[in-house]
């Protein structure tokens, strides 16, 4: 199999199915927020934007992009092929981590200049990229149509938002709220992206990291296999 | 090539078996029509063969490996053309064949070509989307056999079509299988399997009710006799004469003498009325 083809191939479904102008629309709205907003309320927001990208699109998108398949009948077609599924996530978590970081960096840019670092919102976007699109894609093998899967998925949506409510209120927040907050898929993400643009200790990165990788890892071999066998079945 | 045995499937609460212990074999070169009325068990079995279903009982092999076992390589093997044909209906014919195709290994055929066979050349770079039945029925065709499987399985290959690109399906169905490719071919069609198949079973209920060559089962459940047709008469009054000792029988030669014969005709049976007596089903 060639993967260039198949992350070439998947890219071009991205675009003619309109995900790529939704992402560009959302940067828009995103630069047009943050030039709204005083200097401090845009740097702290920031990061939770940059993040944004990767967590949510990645998981929605993802999620979309299943139903996509499994209403136009191409899944059963593309799993009865020798493609794996592993190669299939790999590709759409590849090109909806590209575009959430091209979208992070350019919102950064139309906020801050050239005063962010990219290396970090690149690894924000593999970060949540990653466990986001897997579980994004669970969702919808497990809930099969785009209707079910924008309402059925409420809860997983949640569980990726919580750094988020952490970050913002963390200090007014139960300790209990915080740990659990540090536990769950998008974490690891939140943290890169706030090294974008301010020091974050080592440590904390490489927690991230872990996580991000654990989660992804766990996912795919808990969550992913038995769905898309249950999927082929169907 | 294909080898089934004992094969038993039931789906998850369900308490009727899907597929009820049923036996058969495609070898290399042949067509093998797996025929039956909706519900019989015919896409169960095939999503088996295809690894696609597994907790079955009893054994489904391609090539030697057992279908639960099924992997890449098991799958590259394979050439699959569903019931309803599912292709990226934002890409073009073409951009679909070249993106299935280049999930298998090996050599394959040039995809041009292999449209403008099927009539599709001047739709190669029209979006999927803007495709007729027909034309979305030979894509799909197209994308089972391009990479050259050494076991192909079809559903209902001809659903759709007019009878000139039947017969160009068909055709294609025929040259692959002389190529060696084992073809298991599920269908409603009996005179496309008639016309296509070496071997076919007739699948009722997850049983197999009758499994020969077509020529075989006419003979074996036909009636070797004719009779007269005559303007007004009802078809029960009509005579049989056996065909043998025909030329000689009085009765046949009094009937023929008498006015109003429209036609004599032999009773033979078609696989249509073969699956009737078999099953005392309708074919849906």
């Amino acid at each position: 199999m060639n993967s260039r083809s198949l992350v070439a191939n998947d890219f071009r479904l991205l675009w003619r199915h309109g995900f790529a102008i939704a992402y560009i629309v959302v940067a828009a709205l995103y630069a047009a927020v943050l030039s709204a907003l005083p200097r401090a309320w845009a740097d702290a927001a920031l990061p939770v934007l940059a993040w944004s990208d990767p967590a949510f699109f990645c998981f929605f998108f993802a999620g979309a992009s299943v139903c996509l398949d499994l209403s136009q009948g191409t899944f059963r077609a593309l799993f009865a092929s020798p493609l794996r599924p592993a190669a299939y996530m790999v590709a759409k978590a590849l090109n909806l981590g590209l575009l959430s970081f091209v979208m992070a960096a350019a919102v950064s840019a139309s906020s801050r200049g050239s005063d962010f670092r990219l290396w970090p919102l690149a690894a924000a976007a593999i970060a949540g990229g990653a466990p986001a699109a897997v579980l994004g894609a669970v969702a919808a093998l497990r809930l099969r149509s785009v209707n079910r899967f924008m309402i059925g998925s409420v809860p997983l949506f949640l569980l990726l938002a919580l750094p988020a409510a952490e970050y913002a209120a963390g200090p007014y927040l139960p300790a209990w709220f915080s740990a659990l907050a540090r536990l769950t898929p998008a974490d690891g993400s939140l943290r890169f992206a706030r090294a974008a643009y301010s020091a974050v200790p080592w440590t904390d990165l490489a927690a991230g990291a872990a996580s991000a990788v654990a989660w992804t890892a766990g996912a795919s071999a808990l969550a992913l296999g038995p769905a898309v066998r249950a999927a082929r079945g169907d | 090539m294909i080898q089934v045995e004992a094969l038993r499937f039931s789906y998850p609460r369900s308490k009727n078996e899907a597929v009820s212990g049923i036996d058969f074999t495609v070898g290399p070169g042949e067509v093998f029509g797996f025929l039956g009325p909706s519900g019989a068990g015919k896409s169960t079995t095939q999503k088996i063969l295809l690894g696609s279903l597994r907790g079955y009982s009893g054994h489904a092999s391609v090539s030697g490996v057992e279908s639960s076992k099924a992997n890449g390589a098991y799958r590259a093997a394979i050439g699959a053309a569903f019931e309803f044909p599912c292709f990226y209906q934002k890409l073009s014919g073409l951009e679909n064949l070249e993106l299935f195709a280049s999930f298998y290994p090996g050599p394959k055929d040039d995809p041009l070509p292999l449209l403008e066979r099927l009539g599709l050349a001047d739709a190669a770079n029209r979006r999927v989307g803007e495709y007729s039945k027909g034309m979305k029925m030979r894509l799909n065709l197209a994308r089972a056999v391009i990479h050259r499987p050494r076991a192909l399985f079809l559903d209902e290959p001809t659903s759709g079509l007019d009878p000139a690109n039947a017969r160009v399906v068909r055709d294609i169905v025929r040259e692959r299988a002389a190529d060696g490719a084992a073809v298991f071919l599920t269908t409603h069609d009996m005179a496309a399997a008639d016309a296509t198949c070496d071997r076919v079973a007739f699948l009722v209920d997850g049983r197999i009710a009758a499994c020969d060559a077509p020529d075989a089962l006419k003979r074996r459940y036909g009636k070797r006799a004719v009779v007269v047709d005559r303007s007004g008469e009802p078809d029960g009054a009509r005579a049989e004469f056996p065909l043998d000792g025909l030329a000689d029988d009085e009765a046949f030669r009094a009937e023929l003498r008498k006015p109003g014969v429209l036609g004599v005709r032999t009773l033979d049976s078609s696989l249509d009325g073969i699956f009737l007596r078999l099953t005392g089903k309708e074919l849906a």
